[in-house]
């Protein structure tokens, strides 16, 4: 039986990253911060340092001697994923959004071009991926649940100053009907009162484009939508004075209808748009929202 | 200080078109420095204007780097190292390729983007710090202090943000908001021509490149949007627009 080692430091990504490989036949091991589902199962006091991590998976994988080594495809995944395959020369491909085994090799799909592309990819194992662990859809297996305790080994490559946790909003755009979303057309923080006042008459969430989270901190990073934030499906998107480019509109393919303000005729937002309202958001939203 | 700073060309993927009948993209577009490229060259460029020293733009790719290299000479790097035999290069051979010539010099910082906004595969700066036995400071989201021996930064992970310090040597991933890149002037631009580049092939480097893996197709996916332009005064947009969002929401 082939076998798996998993590394994943949320036990929810963990769960539906070792369900998706028992369902492919594999025997799962794996290194986790809490009980999670696994044949074999190690688990170690939370560390976030990625030397650490790295060299607990080395240990472990030396022991088991997997043929797939799978991380949850986060910001911490990611960047122990490579430092891993590469000290075991290993090929690995990062933010997998799907798996299939035949024999022994892999085949894999991710974003390419930006997400313009999606490419399917095949490689031989032993092998290593990160995994989007929110595009797997989880199932019920059985496993072993074979648990130990294992201790980290210390690394002080870098050293950790202070640790704050980011302030978190529950939001529900990825069940949302209706979103709507908002983009730096918008000239100033206050004028999202605007589209909350649709967004109330709509029923709807909030979305937005990466430079509203991230550069201007305007709304928290939950709502961002992209190839780096969310991917939604809801019946209608209205997206608001945003540009359009590929990174972000990879996340809003999914949506059923897509409405878009925009006041330049051409932005690549057109394409993928069911109806472009060609104007100024500042003149149309009040409008509308005496319309509706 | 000597700073190198690892940038990738990549497609002006506005340009790139896809083929309606076969959804495969059209790859005849012209090629620029990448934007988190730029990022990380603003950040090294702001050491150096601090502390002195050395900027050195290192890339692996087509033989398009030629020119594509001018566009971080003209934002500010002294010099460039360039490989051009590597057009279909993946992680794994780019990071043999570039640690290769970062080892031929002793730098004190290498810095990259945290990922390119084409592949967003994110390995190069974990497999370049493993390959030279050098510690790596991940996802930074800003530099807070930087001497000849240490540097502490923020890293802007998924659920926290954390202060972290390393000595020097050390490997750098920025994000794409730890600066507003600078847009180089006129007569940046022409000085750039005049700074050196050394062009180097995979094969002086002694690499063979290995190829991890095979790719089986690369398809856009289908965007059949109807893209029904509606235009015209504030009030009869609005009334259209309240019609479709009834009949759709
Ligand atoms: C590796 C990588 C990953 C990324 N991931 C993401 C991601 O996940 N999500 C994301 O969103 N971005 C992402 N980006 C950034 C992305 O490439 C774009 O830069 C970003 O989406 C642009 O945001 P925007 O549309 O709000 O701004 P802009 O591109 O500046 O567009 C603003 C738009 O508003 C229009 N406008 C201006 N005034 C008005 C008005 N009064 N009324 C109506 N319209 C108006 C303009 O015509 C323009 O089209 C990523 C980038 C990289 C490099």
């Amino acid at each position: 039986m082939m076998k798996a080692l998993v590394f994943a430091e949320k036990a929810d990504h963990f769960n539906r990253i070792s369900s998706k490989l028992k369902e492919m036949g594999f025997e799962v091991h794996g290194l986790s911060f809490a009980e999670a589902n696994a044949d074999h199962l190690y688990i170690s006091e939370p560390n976030y340092d990625y030397a650490s991590i790295t060299a607990a998976m080395e240990k472990i994988s030396d022991d088991v001697g997997p043929d797939l080594v799978v991380f949850s495809s986060t910001k911490l995944g990611k960047e122990v994923s490579a430092r891993f395959a590469q000290r075991k020369n290993l090929p690995c491909i990062t933010e997998c959004l799907n798996l299939e085994v035949e024999g022994s090799s892999i085949t894999v799909s991710r974003y390419s071009l930006g997400g313009k592309t999606i490419a399917k990819l095949r490689t031989s194992l032993p092998g290593v991926i990160a995994v989007v662990a929110d595009a797997i859809e989880p199932s019920e297996q059985s496993f072993q649940m074979n648990i130990q305790d294992f201790e980290i080994p210390v690394s002080n490559q870098i050293r950790t100053v202070s640790r704050e946790e980011k302030k978190r909003e529950a939001v529900g755009l990825r069940e949302a009907d209706v979103i709507i979303c908002i983009g730096r057309g918008l000239r100033k923080k206050e004028d999202i009162e605007l589209v909350k006042e649709l967004a109330e008459k709509l029923n709807a969430e909030i979305g937005c484009t990466r430079p509203l989270s991230h550069d201007y901190k305007w709304l928290p990073e939950e709502r961002m939508i992209g190839l780096s934030g969310e991917k939604v499906s809801p019946k209608l998107l209205i997206s608001i004075g945003v540009s359009g480019q590929i990174q972000h509109a990879v996340g809003i393919m999914n949506s059923k209808t897509v409405i878009a303000i925009n006041t330049d005729e051409n932005a690549p937002m057109r394409e993928h748009s069911d109806y472009y309202v060609v104007g100024d958001l500042y003149e149309i939203i009040p409008e509308l929202i005496r319309n509706l | 200080m000597k700073i190198a700073v690892c940038v990738k060309e990549v497609y002006n993927l506005e340009q790139v078109k896809i083929i309606k009948e076969t959804r495969e993209p059209i790859l005849d577009v012209p090629k620029k420095l990448d934007d988190l490229s730029r990022n990380a060259l603003e950040e090294a460029i702001k050491i150096r204007e601090k502390l002195g020293g050395e900027v050195v733009a290192i890339s692996a790719g087509s033989p398009d780097l030629k020119k594509t290299i001018k566009e971080a000479l003209a934002m500010g790097a002294d010099r460039a190292v360039i490989v051009t035999d590597c057009s279909n290069s993946t992680p794994e051979s780019t990071a043999l390729i570039l640690s290769k010539i970062l080892e031929k010099d002793s730098y004190d910082l290498i810095i990259m983007g945290d990922a390119s906004s084409d592949d967003y595969s994110g390995q190069m700066a974990s497999r370049i710090a493993e390959i030279l036995g050098l510690p790596q400071i991940t996802f930074v989201s800003e530099i807070k202090e930087v001497s000849e021996e240490k540097i502490t930064c923020v890293r802007d992970m998924d659920d926290y943000l954390e202060v972290v310090e390393a000595d020097l040597p050390c490997v750098l991933s920025v994000t794409n908001e730890i600066n507003e890149p600078r847009i180089p002037a006129l007569k940046d631009i022409l000085k750039a021509s005049k700074k050196p580049v050394e062009t180097l092939s995979a094969n002086d480097l002694g690499v063979e490149i290995p190829q991890p893996y095979e790719i089986i197709e690369n398809l856009a996916p289908e965007i059949d949007r109807r893209q029904e332009v509606i235009e015209g005064d504030a009030g009869d947009v609005a009334r259209k627009l309240a019609e479709i969002i009834r009949r759709e929401a």
